[in-house]
C-alpha cells in the first residue's frame, strides 16, 4: 500500500516533450487512470513511476520515499503489459513465480504464492501450460497474476485490454474492477480508451500533449469538464460544438450561430461574457431533443444519415450555417428518414459553454 | 491464405532438390561398396558382386582389399592417406566442436550486446566485425601463421581451433543479434522489473528463447570448420593434429587413387555432418517454426 507522488515531472525524447511538467498525488488505494489521445505521454508518466523511464526532471516519490534512482525491481510496483510480456519459454506458474525465484524466495513459497494468485484469478488449471497455449484473455490473466505474485505497493496497468476483443475487454473490465475492491491496492491504469476510464476509475487524469488536461472522478469531468479537450474526449458519441456569438437581452445572454444568425440556446441569466464574443457552446449528443420542425422555439435540421442502434436510433444532422454536423442520440424507437426536416431542443441547463480560448465559461 | 500448391510440380521440384543436395552422397556411398573392376566395367551391373566393404576394412584396419594383392595390381591405387581418415575424423571432430563452442560462448553475448544496448562505437565495431571476413583468406595466410607461431601453437590442434573460430565469429555475432534484436522489449523490461540483472536477462530470457537460432549458428560455425581447408592444411602438423579437410585432399591429389577408397575416405568425411544435422535439424526448425508464428 503506497501513495505516488509526483513532483514538476518532465521527460523529453530528443526535442519532443513527451511529458512537461507534471505534478500529481495519487493516493493510497486509489485507482487513477490516465486516459488520452495516443502520444499524449500517458504511457510515459507509468513507464517513469514503473523506473522504465528516467526522469529527466523534477521528483517521483512511492510511499514518501524519493525513488528517482531507485532501480525499477526495487521500486515495489508491479506492471502489466499491453503485449502481456510473459516468458514463452516458461510455463504459466513459472512466469508467475519468476520475479521470487530471481528473489532467492524458496520453492514451496513461490508454489503457495503462486496457486493463491492462480485462484484469485481462477486460472490454476493453466499452471502447467506455455503461453503460446492460452488465448488472447487467459495470457492476460497470467500476466496480472505474475504482477499479484508479487505482492506490490503499487499495480501499474499499460494498456491491458487493448489486444482483447471488445467482449473479452468488457469482461476483464469488471474483473480488474473486481481485482481492485478485493487487494485494495494502489493502481494506476493506462488507456486511451474513455469507457474504460469511465468504468474503472476512483479518479481519471486526462493528458494531452504531456500536461494534465484535467483530473477528477468520472462524473466529475464528465458534468464539468474543464476545458473543450476534456468535453470532446469523455462521452460516447462526443460532445458536439456549435460556434456562436454572445448577445445580451432582456431575457438572458442569447447563443447565435453566427453565419445563419439563428439562436441556439437562451440563458436564463446574463452571462459575463462580452457582447459579441465568439464562444463554443458544447451540448451531447443525449441531451437534444427531437421535435416537429416547427415547433415552437426549435432549431430546424436535416438529418443527413441515419442509424439505427435497436433501443435507439443516432441522428447525424445538418444546421443552417454549420460545416459540421451534429450528432443526436434519439432514445426509443422512432421512425427517422434521411433527409426528413426536423427541430432540434438544446436544454441550457446540460449545455456547456467555452471561450475561444476553449476553456470552460461557467453558467 | 494458403495458396493450393500444385502437388505434382511440388514433388517434381522436391525430387530435384533431393537429387542436387543427397545425389554426391549417394554417389559416394555406392562408390564406396563397387571395386574398381566392375565399376569400370560396362559389361557388368554395378551390385553383379554383391556390396564389398574392403576399403573401409583398409581404412580402419589396414588389411589391404584382396584384389590389390593380385598379381599385376597397380600399387599406387592404395593411397597410405586413406588411413589417417578414422584419425583425422577424431581431430576434426574436436576441432570443429572447440570451434562451434567457443564461436557460441563469445558470440552469444557479443550478439546480445549489439542487439540490446547502445554503447560509444556501437555502429563502428560492427561494422569492422561484419566486413571483416571480406579479407581474402589467402592473404591472411602468412599473417596468421606468423602470430600462430608466435604463439607456439603450429602444428597443435588449438593453433586451427582459434583460427576457426575467429573466422566464423563474424558470422555468428551477425545471425545471433539479427534473432536477439526480433525479441520484444517489453520481456526485457518485465525480467527487469522482476529482479533480473543484465547479465540473468540474457542468461535466463534471451538465451533460452533463441536456442533455435543458437543451434542453427553452431551447426554452422561446425561446418564453416569442418570443411575449413587452408588454414587446416598451413597450421597443421603431422598426421596426429591433421583434420579431415587436409586428408581428403591429399587422398584426392593422387590421380591414380582407387575410386572406391577415395568414395570410402569422402562418404566417412561426411557421416560426422550427416549425424549432426539429424539431430539439430529436427530441434532448429520447430524453433524456427514457433518463433515464425506469433505467440
Amino acid at each position: 500500500m503506497a501513495s505516488v507522488e509526483l513532483r514538476n515531472v518532465t521527460k523529453s525524447f530528443g526535442r519532443i516533450e513527451a511529458v512537461r511538467d507534471v505534478s500529481l498525488v495519487i493516493e493510497d488505494r486509489e485507482l487513477v487512470v490516465f486516459v488520452g489521445p495516443s502520444g499524449c505521454g500517458k504511457s510515459t508518466l507509468l513507464r517513469m513511476i514503473a523506473g522504465l523511464e528516467e526522469v529527466m526532471s523534477g521528483e517521483l516519490l512511492i510511499d514518501g520515499k524519493p525513488m528517482n534512482t531507485v532501480a525499477a525491481a526495487d521500486r515495489g510496483i508491479a506492471m502489466v503489459f499491453q503485449s502481456y510480456a510473459l516468458y514463452p519459454h516458461m510455463t504459466v506458474a513459472e512466469n508467475m513465480g519468476f520475479a521470487l525465484k530471481m528473489l532467492g524466495t524458496e520453492k514451496a513459497g513461490i508454489d503457495r504464492k503462486v496457486a493463491e494468485a492462480a485462484g484469485i484469478l481462477q486460472i490454476e488449471d493453466l499452471l502447467g501450460r506455455k503461453p503460446k497455449e492460452l488465448s488472447g484473455g487467459q495470457r492476460q490473466r497470467v500476466a496480472i497474476g505474475r504482477a499479484i505474485v508479487r505482492q506490490p505497493q503499487v499495480f501499474l496497468f499499460d494498456e491491458p485490454l487493448s489486444n482483447l476483443d471488445a467482449g473479452l475487454r468488457a469482461q476483464m473490465r469488471v474483473e480488474i474492477a473486481r481485482l481492485h475492491e478485493r487487494l485494495r491496492t494502489t493502481m494506476i491504469y493506462v488507456t486511451h480508451d474513455q469507457v474504460e476510464a469511465m468504468t474503472l476509475a476512483d479518479r481519471i487524469v486526462i493528458l494531452n500533449k504531456g500536461k494534465i488536461e484535467q483530473q477528477g472522478s468520472p462524473l466529475e469531468l464528465y458534468e464539468r469538464p474543464a476545458n473543450r479537450f476534456v468535453a470532446g474526449f469523455l462521452g460516447q458519441p462526443k460532445m458536439n460544438f456549435i460556434p456562436a456569438v454572445a448577445r445580451h437581452s432582456d431575457k438572458g445572454t442569447e447563443l447565435a450561430v453566427p453565419a445563419s444568425g439563428r439562436m441556439v440556446l437562451t440563458a436564463a441569466r446574463n452571462l459575463s461574457i462580452p457582447e459579441g464574443a465568439n464562444v463554443e457552446v458544447g451540448i451531447r449528443p443525449d441531451v437534444i431533443s427531437v421535435g416537429e420542425a416547427k415547433s415552437n422555439g426549435a432549431v430546424p435540421a436535416r438529418i443527413v444519415v441515419v442509424e439505427h442502434l435497436g433501443g435507439s436510433s443516432l441522428l447525424y444532422v445538418q444546421l443552417d450555417g454549420l460545416d459540421d454536423l451534429l450528432t443526436v442520440e434519439h432514445r426509443g424507437k422512432a421512425d427517422f428518414s434521411k433527409g426528413q426536416e426536423i427541430g432540434l431542443l438544446f436544454d441550457p441547463m446540460q449545455s456547456h459553454l467555452f471561450d475561444a480560448d476553449g476553456q470552460r465559461i461557467e453558467t | 491464405m494458403r495458396r493450393n500448391l500444385n502437388p505434382f510440380l511440388t514433388f517434381l521440384f522436391a525430387t530435384l532438390i533431393v537429387l542436387f543436395a543427397g545425389g554426391p552422397v549417394i554417389l559416394s556411398a555406392v562408390g564406396s561398396v563397387v571395386p574398381d573392376r566392375i565399376m569400370m566395367d560396362a559389361s557388368k551391373g554395378l551390385f553383379s558382386e554383391g556390396l564389398n566393404f574392403e576399403t573401409y576394412r583398409y581404412v580402419f584396419t589396414g588389411q589391404l582389399p584382396d584384389s590389390y594383392l593380385a598379381e599385376n595390381a597397380n600399387r599406387a591405387m592404395i593411397s597410405d592417406a586413406a588411413r589417417q581418415v578414422p584419425r583425422s575424423l577424431l581431430n576434426s571432430s574436436v576441432i570443429a566442436l572447440s570451434s562451434m563452442v567457443l564461436n557460441l560462448l563469445l558470440g552469444a553475448p557479443a550478439a546480445y550486446v549489439f542487439a540490446r544496448y547502445v554503447f560509444p562505437a556501437k555502429k563502428l565495431t560492427f561494422m569492422f566485425l561484419i566486413l571483416s571476413p571480406l579479407v581474402p583468406a589467402v592473404a591472411l595466410v602468412t599473417p596468421i601463421y606468423m602470430m600462430i607461431q608466435a604463439l607456439g601453437l603450429v602444428g597443435t590442434q588449438a593453433g586451427i581451433i582459434l583460427v576457426h573460430t575467429a573466422k566464423a565469429l563474424p558470422f555468428t555475432v551477425l545471425i545471433l543479434s539479427v534473432f536477439f534484436r526480433k525479441m520484444p522489449n517489453e520481456i526485457f523490461e518485465a525480467a527487469a522489473l522482476d529482479h533480473c540483472s543484465r547479465f540473468q536477462a540474457f542468461w535466463r530470457i534471451a538465451l533460452p528463447l533463441a536456442l533455435p537460432s543458437v543451434g542453427a549458428t553452431g551447426l554452422f560455425a561446425f561446418m564453416l570448420s569442418y570443411s575449413e581447408y587452408m588454414f587446416s592444411m598451413v597450421l597443421s602438423g603431422d598426421a596426429a593434429t591433421r583434420p579431415v579437410s587436409v586428408v581428403m585432399a591429399a587422398l584426392a591429389r593422387n590421380t591414380d587413387v582407387s575410386w572406391s577408397l577415395l568414395n570410402t575416405g569422402i562418404f566417412i568425411a561426411i557421416v560426422p555432418t550427416l549425424v549432426l544435422v539429424v539431430f539439430v535439424w529436427r530441434f532448429v526448425v520447430e524453433g524456427l517454426l514457433s518463433g515464425a508464428v506469433k505467440g
